[in-house]
């Protein structure tokens, strides 16, 4: 198999807060292939968004710290690289798109002048060319009438033309990895549907990798080839998409699965997972999933459970649940 | 196979971290004790004024006159022999009853007309064009104006700083206001039949006090220098009358050869516009927390 | 709301939003720039009224009879009547304002009884002053205060960030007239450096005029840097933490296009409603300043005119200079909006 195209090595993030560090993401590792989706899932607060941030080194540097890890890119540490070398990899090499399009635009700036941005800054293009390119990309993502709205600001625009905006953006300079944070959660069902059907398509046109992040199975299942599940800082289940459904490991991945709705049940309550997911500051002895398993053993409280595999590509974090299927049961 | 499930949900609550009630933030808050300490000690100082001091602060001693401070006198004695430390002691309760003052009148007159702005269309208008022309003079000299019309003394100081500081505090409050009146509750409240007096009341003053809170606090600062301002150039308060303003106005003469009579009630000036933006900086950190944590 | 709103001049009278943007689906409606200074112009126009009336009652605020005031308590009472009218106090409240108003249309600020001359004039004679004294403040002010405060907001929690706000918080709690005398000791007395009084125009010299006005600008700037560091770092700090800064990085600017063309140009709107305060507060500061520097501009002439019962002089000064605020206002307004093109108007 070849070396993967990013490769994140137990990385650990630390929030600030009024009585010092806490961590945020624990020992996350996770793989991404070229040409790969790979799905990040989990609830708010699972750390995902954490984990996309830090590739780009994007996050708050004065109360978020990376403590330990790697991310290698094509072989290059991007914990350790200069910040010279980071800006020539965002945007060009790897470039990210947010939740909520409407503040991650400025509002002061016309839609060509922050696109041009990009352009200038990676390809040296400028003026005419790059207005011209700002039109190419706005007619790329489907934005009808793209000459005009190049010159509009983010406020005229809908939510899904804005997230429209935002991705023609990232991919201005063709990527090779696309990090996508949540980039339909803002946005209307039916937006949903049209902008994941664009990420899909330019995603075989460019040949890119993306990395989706989201809570929402549905969006994962029809768009991702790999999910990871995370779950209070760290990674919980790893495995392609297909195996996910149909046989999940984890007690957090099988909880999630049963919770969503399914049209066709009988059921007259919807499933839920009871309680609710621990913060940073909380310390729990042994799996941090301990107090919401239904599943949970005495072993499970005493210590921290560690990723083993439980076949070729799938692994998770439950010693016990990957013992019981080894022996016939579950 | 053990079911433990909810069971352990209380264990990990136990070990998650009590949330701060506000009073002990507060506490914790580093600019805050500063502040609320100096201004709390100054207060002390004037209020007990004639027991710190028994010299009457007019009192003049000519054969005292320019005595250099020593342990006799604090700070020194002035041009008639006066003890300067007890002119700035009752210097204090002049400068902080006028900041007071006109923070508590100013700032009742801002909420009121404030929300009365943001209620009733109709006189939103007219009110903010008053408060347009109002602000339209720089607040010193709109104070100035008023306080040499009515004359020298502690009141005019008084109505003038107040009248120049309230169309600052309406624009606050009524902005507030009108972010509330948008609310939710405050609609659900209408549609439960809540008449507009309570609505007012009990939903959208509550909710613009912190904003005016903060910035009545910065007003009490304010006040205090401009107070001072106006009596050193002798439109406020006037001799043998103690004001920080007045006894560096009648010591500036002497700056060389008197150099504490200037100094001490300056450093009493600053001092206390220091502790009061302090408290204000500190109170607005708090009541508008801008952490983002982020997950 | 931002706390920094202390003052509340946030440009147009209504409230300031945070995050909440009208969010059409189909494109506004361009508002042409002549109907928004239109608009701005007439709401001028009451405002203007009203400073005029108020400017008016100033004189009927003095208790007891103003003719009497004005003529000293040694005047006879047929100088007193002659005072009267003179002022034309003898007539109704109504026909004074009238004739107030009527005046003021043509121009006619008054006149001041102990100068021998308009108001107009005498105000025209002292302007170079104030505005050299405001105007210089005013040049130092903007670039320093907002380059601190911005400095303080990159570099938030830290040393940098604590000493930049410390000095700020000097520069807002010292009394500008205390500090301007300990200056004058220091700069003119002790190492005569500079004059200690006097304004020399520059028309005898660029230098000579600079060395007289420098000391006093500095002192004026004193307090105006400290409040634009504070607001500006407010003002940043909210920027900053906005998401498009963030998408600005991870498109791969450098921090300085970062910070420069994205942070400031969003913090410029709050820099703009800031600067209007801060023209109101020069030329507020600039009586004090002008009193102990004995400049002979607006200010002095202000203050000496309320000391020496001028009252008419004080009048139609008051009065030049809230039309001037008014003009000032109006124009910050629409700065604001251009600035902004997210601002529509209610």
């Amino acid at each position: 198999m070849s070396s993967p195209l990013l490769s994140i090595q137990n990385l650990s993030v630390q929030f600030r807060v009024d009585t010092g560090w806490v961590t945020a993401i624990d020992d996350v590792s996770l793989d991404l292939a070229a040409g790969e989706c790979v799905g990040l899932v989990g609830e708010s607060g699972s750390g995902k968004s954490v984990t996309a941030l830090s590739i780009l080194r994007l996050h708050e540097r004065t109360t978020t710290r990376i403590s330990s890890g790697l991310i290698l890119y094509q072989g290059q540490d991007l914990l350790r690289a200069p910040g010279s070398a980071m800006r020539r990899i965002r945007g060009s090499e790897i470039a990210m798109i947010f939740q909520d399009p409407m503040s991650s635009l400025n509002p002061v700036l016309t839609i060509a002048d922050q696109m041009s941005e990009t352009l200038r800054q990676h390809q040296g293009l400028a003026g005419a060319a790059a207005r011209k390119r700002v039109v190419e990309l706005l007619g790329l993502v489907r934005i009808p009438d793209a000459a005009r709205r190049a010159d509009d600001y983010p406020h005229h625009l809908s939510g899904g033309m804005r997230q429209r905006v935002m991705i023609a953006m990232a991919i201005a300079c063709k990527p090779r990895l696309l990090i996508a944070d949540e980039p339909t959660t803002a946005l209307d069902v039916t937006i949903q549907a049209q902008i994941m059907e664009l990420l899909r398509d330019l995603r075989r046109e460019l040949s890119m990798s993306v990395m989706l992040i989201s809570h929402d199975l549905g969006v994962i299942a029809e768009f991702a080839q790999r999910v990871i599940v995370m779950y209070a800082g760290r990674v919980v289940e790893g495995a392609p998409v297909a195996q996910l459904f149909r046989r999940p490991v984890h007690p957090y991945t099988m909880g999630l699965i049963a919770a969503v709705p399914k049209l066709d049940s009988e059921a007259s309550r919807l499933a839920t997972i009871p309680g609710r997911i621990p913060g940073p500051q909380e310390v729990i002895r042994g799996c941090r999933f301990s107090p919401r398993c239904t599943l949970a053993r005495d072993c499970c409280l005493a210590e921290q459970p560690s990723m083993q595999l439980v076949s070729d590509h799938q692994s998770a974090r439950c010693p016990p649940r990957i013992l019981a299927l080894s022996e016939g049961h579950g | 196979m053990t079911d433990v499930g909810l069971g352990s949900l209380a264990a990990a609550e136990i070990a998650a971290p009590r949330r701060h009630g506000t009073l002990r933030r507060l506490l914790r808050h580093r600019s805050f004790m500063i502040g609320f300490s100096i201004i709390l000690l100054l207060t002390l100082a004037a209020v007990l004024a004639p027991l710190i001091s028994p010299i009457d602060p007019s009192a003049m001693k000519v054969r005292l006159r320019f005595r250099p401070p020593s342990s006799a006198f604090w700070f020194g004695t002035d041009m008639f022999g006066r003890d300067v430390f007890t002119r700035v002691l009752y210097g204090a309760r002049i400068s902080l009853f006028v900041g007071f003052s006109v923070c508590v009148v100013s700032g009742l007159c801002s909420a009121i007309i404030g929300v009365i702005a943001a209620q009733f269309r109709r006189l939103d208008g007219a009110i903010m064009r008053l408060m347009d022309a109002l602000m339209s003079f720089p607040a010193i000299l709109l104070a100035l104006g008023i306080a040499a019309a009515l004359g020298p003394r502690v009141s005019s100081v008084v109505i003038a700083l107040t009248v120049a500081y309230i169309p600052a505090g309406v624009r606050i409050v009524r902005a507030a206001a009108l972010t509330v009146r948008e609310m939710d509750y405050v609609q659900a409240a209408q549609v439960s039949g809540a008449s507009s007096l309570r609505i007012v009341i009990r939903h959208i003053l509550p909710n613009c006090f912190s904003s005016l809170l903060v910035h009545l606090t910065f007003i009490f600062a304010y006040a205090m220098l401009a107070e001072a301002a106006l009596s050193f150039i002798g439109v406020g308060i006037q001799p043998p009358i103690a004001s920080w303003g007045n006894i560096i106005a009648e010591g500036r003469d002497y700056a060389t050869e008197a150099w504490w009579v200037m100094l001490f009630p300056g450093i009493a000036i600053s001092l206390a516009a220091l502790s009061l933006n302090l408290l204000g900086d500190a109170l607005g950190d708090m009541l508008d927390p801008r952490q983002k944590g982020g997950a | 709301m931002p706390a920094c709103c202390s003052f509340g001049t946030c440009g147009s009278n209504s409230a300031w939003r945070q995050d909440g943007w009208p969010v059409p689906d189909t494109r506004l409606q361009e508002v042409t720039l002549i109907r928004i200074v239109a608009k701005k112009l007439l709401q001028a126009v009451p405002v203007i009224l009203i400073i005029s009336i108020l400017a008016f009652l100033l004189l009927s605020l003095l208790p007891g009879d103003p003719a009497l005031i004005i003529a000293g308590e040694q005047a006879s009472p047929a100088a007193v009547e002659q005072v009267r009218r003179q002022l034309g106090l003898d007539r109704s409240f109504f026909e004074q304002l009238a004739v107030w108003l009527f005046n003021l249309a043509q121009g006619n600020f008054g006149s001041s009884l102990i100068l021998n001359q308009s108001v107009l004039s005498a105000v025209l004679e002292r302007l170079p002053v104030t505005l050299s004294l405001a105007g210089l403040s005013i040049s130092i002010t903007i670039p320093v205060g907002v380059l601190l405060g911005s400095v303080a907001a990159y570099f938030r929690r830290t040393w940098i960030d604590s000493l930049v706000m410390t000095v700020a918080l000097f520069g807002v709690s010292i009394p500008a007239f205390w500090i301007a005398i300990l200056g004058v000791i220091l700069f003119s007395v002790q190492l005569g450096w500079v004059p200690s009084s006097g304004f020399v125009p520059i028309s005898q010299g660029v230098g000579p005029w600079f060395s007289s006005i420098i000391l006093p600008a500095l002192i004026l700037s004193l307090f105006q840097i400290g409040f634009l560091a504070r607001m500006t770092r407010s003002a940043m700090l909210d920027v900053l933490s906005q998401d498009y800064i963030r998408t600005a990085r991870a498109k791969g600017l450098s921090e300085w296009r970062t910070i420069g063309k994205h942070g400031l140009r969003n913090a410029l709107i709050m820099i703009i409603t800031a600067t209007g305060i801060l023209l109101s507060a020069a030329i507020g500061g600039s009586v004090i300043i002008e009193q102990v520097f004995a400049l002979p501009g607006i200010g002095r002439m202000v203050v000496q005119a309320i000391l020496a019962r001028d009252y008419p002089l004080v009048q139609g000064t008051m009065l030049i200079l809230g039309f001037t605020f008014v003009m000032i206002n109006l124009t910050v307004d629409i700065l604001y909006t251009l600035a902004d093109p997210r601002v529509s108007h209610d």
